[in-house]
């Protein structure tokens, strides 16, 4: 199989993922933080692996494995460590903790502006997509220098009524140290 | 950035009479003191290397930075477990350049040479050009580091070689250890992955705030508000208010020792290893009911109770912390200058609990504990507004007095949990390293 090339580009479902992300961003950027919860399914997988730096062990049946990113990641479940694991109960508790005025970290709020780039749409059967975008969130909060993050965000969106929403986010930080103010964010 | 330069005679200020014991905020800010802390603190102290169970097999290892030197731990192929500096005795280039792995030997990327994992030259990749014998002494092997000592299975290292003993260097902390490797009839284990952040911050503002019981309601109610939410409709309802009601009278606050001191105090989290809570899930009861059990006939009644329930937050100076809490966490704090550190945290857990008891351990270490949890984001606020405001004011000092002028020697003072003299113990300390009245050394 050659992944090199994508499948014929079904042009309504990118616009419609697209869309999807900016009007996310846009409720996200304007801490419209519980409205945001909406778009996710009560069954959400929210994920954000630790990564580390891996021996390189070269494999002759396929070169191009080598430095997968993949094989930097933490894994998830009772045997690893990742920075987050988290479900619909956890997000909707940091939604609401993120407007609460004793959330120090998040009081005085942030600045954030997220620009959501390079989606990639793979349709799936059951009026589900998985979807690839990149992510650059930044952050700029009174006191403290401003920050971006870079991030690639792997989602597996469903169709809900009329609308999407998410099923399944990883979200891959690029930071080898995690030198930023909070990772506590919503990606 | 000092504002006071040069270093003042005297950082640390204690006046029993008048029951005050004071810090200058130089300790934090200084440019000047830092440099003096790294030849006196991080040169004679026995700082944490990593964990015994980090190394399982022959030949795995770790390179970690520990008090500013870089360093390769690891397990030779014959078991032992090692410590070398992490550059070529060649022409200095890094010879092992991943953070983790296993190997047999290290080839330095520059010019081949190859070094065995106990840190023997067996090749300088070339058949001419050196005298015959010129590693003879050994001198072109890897570098062993000064002094590896453990205890338990938390491997230290030193780079004093007349230091005392680890042994006698941990003193009352021993018992803390034990304390925690005591819990299980296994054995407490690394559990994969780590934790990596840094925070703008004097690497002291972290140890105090990782033992400090006076600062938990202040800063954390939103995270009892998380806790109180999970309770709502549980049997544990109402648990929350009615502990934290006796938060300041309940436990204590203990010096060990050399700096060394512990928090106990008693916070309704839950606690994997043997204190059960409804928040838990009524799955997890039966396994942990059993691990009381074990310690009661292992240990004994009043020892149980104080492994099972307490929650213990120690420093071991100068810089490792374990949090023995909700999860347990091995943080290492090290120092980048005088405002920044890096933090490593790593989660322990027993290897013989069960799938569903490391799941819930794990989800408290990610949910409270980790650089995205309930709790760790506003205590980095906390102590970076601290590091911000002391470099940008002249106050000079800061007080740390609650609780002081109990004992007379405050390295093994003890007090209420939301006291502050296990900090008082701690500078006590750092003092006398810091003007070389104690060495640390062997007599």
């Amino acid at each position: 199989m050659n992944e090199a090339f994508a499948p014929a580009l079904d042009v309504e479902w990118l616009r419609r993922v697209e869309q999807f992300y900016y009007r996310e961003a846009r409720l996200l950027d304007e801490r419209r933080y519980l409205s945001w919860l909406e778009l996710l399914s009560p069954a959400i997988l929210y994920l954000m692996p630790g990564r580390f730096v891996p021996l390189a062990r070269a494999s002759a049946a396929d070169p191009e494995t080598i430095h997968a990113p993949d094989k930097e990641l933490s894994g998830y479940g009772p045997r690893a460590l990742p920075l987050r694991e988290e479900g619909f109960a956890h997000l909707a508790q940091r939604a609401e903790r993120a407007l609460k005025p004793n959330a120090w970290a998040e009081n005085p709020p942030p600045r954030i502006r997220r620009f959501v780039a390079n989606v990639e749409v793979e349709p799936l059967a059951g009026g589900s997509v998985r979807a690839w975008s990149n992510l650059l969130l930044f952050h700029s909060q009174q006191g403290r220098a401003d920050h971006l993050f870079s991030a690639q965000r792997r989602d597996r969106l469903e169709t809900y009524g009329d609308h999407l929403r998410i099923v399944e986010r990883e979200v891959r930080l690029d930071g080898d140290t995690i030198t930023g103010p909070s990772v506590a964010l919503f990606f | 950035m000092a504002l006071y330069d040069p270093i003042r005679e005297e950082l640390v200020k204690a006046d029993l009479a008048q029951g005050s014991f004071r810090v200058h905020r130089d300790a934090y800010r200084s440019a000047e003191v830092f440099e003096r802390e790294k030849e006196q603190i991080f040169s004679k102290c026995w700082l944490y290397l990593g964990h015994d169970t980090e190394l399982k097999k022959k030949g795995d290892f770790h390179a970690r930075r520990v008090g500013g030197r870089d360093l390769i731990f690891i397990r030779d192929k014959k078991g032992e477990v090692r410590a070398h500096y992490n550059s070529c005795t060649h022409r200095a280039a890094k010879v092992c350049r991943e953070r983790t792995g296993n190997a047999r030997n290290f080839t330095c990327p520059y010019h081949g040479w190859v070094f065995s994992s106990e840190g023997d030259l067996v090749s300088q990749n070339t058949q001419t050009g050196y005298a015959e014998g010129i590693n003879a002494d050994g001198h072109l092997d890897l570098r062993s580091v000064e002094r590896l000592e453990e205890y338990r299975g938390f491997w230290f290292v030193n780079y004093n070689p007349n230091a005392i003993n680890l042994y006698d260097y941990l003193d009352g902390a021993r018992d803390q250890i034990d304390a925690l490797c005591d819990q299980t009839e296994g054995q407490q284990i690394i559990l994969s992955g780590e934790h990596t952040y840094s925070i703008r911050a004097n690497y002291k503002l972290l140890c105090e705030n990782s033992y400090d019981g006076y600062h938990l309601f202040p800063v954390h109610a939103s995270y009892f508000d998380y806790l109180r939410d999970q309770m709502v409709g549980t049997p544990g309802e109402g648990l929350i208010d009615k502990t934290l009601q006796s938060y300041n009278t309940a436990g204590c606050a203990r010096a060990l020792g050399n700096g060394h001191a512990v928090l106990d105090s008693y916070v309704p989290t839950g606690r994997p290893i043997a204190q059960w809570l409804p928040s838990m899930g009524a799955g997890t009861r039966p396994e942990i009911e059993a691990r009381y059990a074990s310690l009661v006939r292992r240990l004994g009644e009043e020892r149980a109770k104080y492994i099972a329930e307490t929650q213990k937050n120690l420093v071991i100076f100068p810089n490792l912390v374990i949090n023995d809490i909700l999860s347990v966490t091995v943080r290492v704090i090290e120092p980048e200058s005088e405002n920044k550190i890096r933090v490593t945290a790593w989660a322990m857990g027993p290897d013989d609990e069960s799938e569903e008891l490391r799941a819930l351990r794990l989800d408290n270490f990610v949910s409270f504990l980790g650089p995205a949890g309930f709790g760790s984001p506003d205590d980095i606020e906390m102590l970076e507004i601290c590091q911000d405001a002391a470099d940008h004011t002249p106050i000079e000092w800061s007080e740390i007095s609650k609780g002081f002028g109990k004992v007379e020697n405050p390295l093994y003072g003890a007090g209420m949990p939301d006291d502050e003299i296990q900090m008082q113990a701690y500078w006590t300390m750092w003092d006398r390293v810091m003007r070389g009245i104690d060495t640390l050394e062997k007599k």
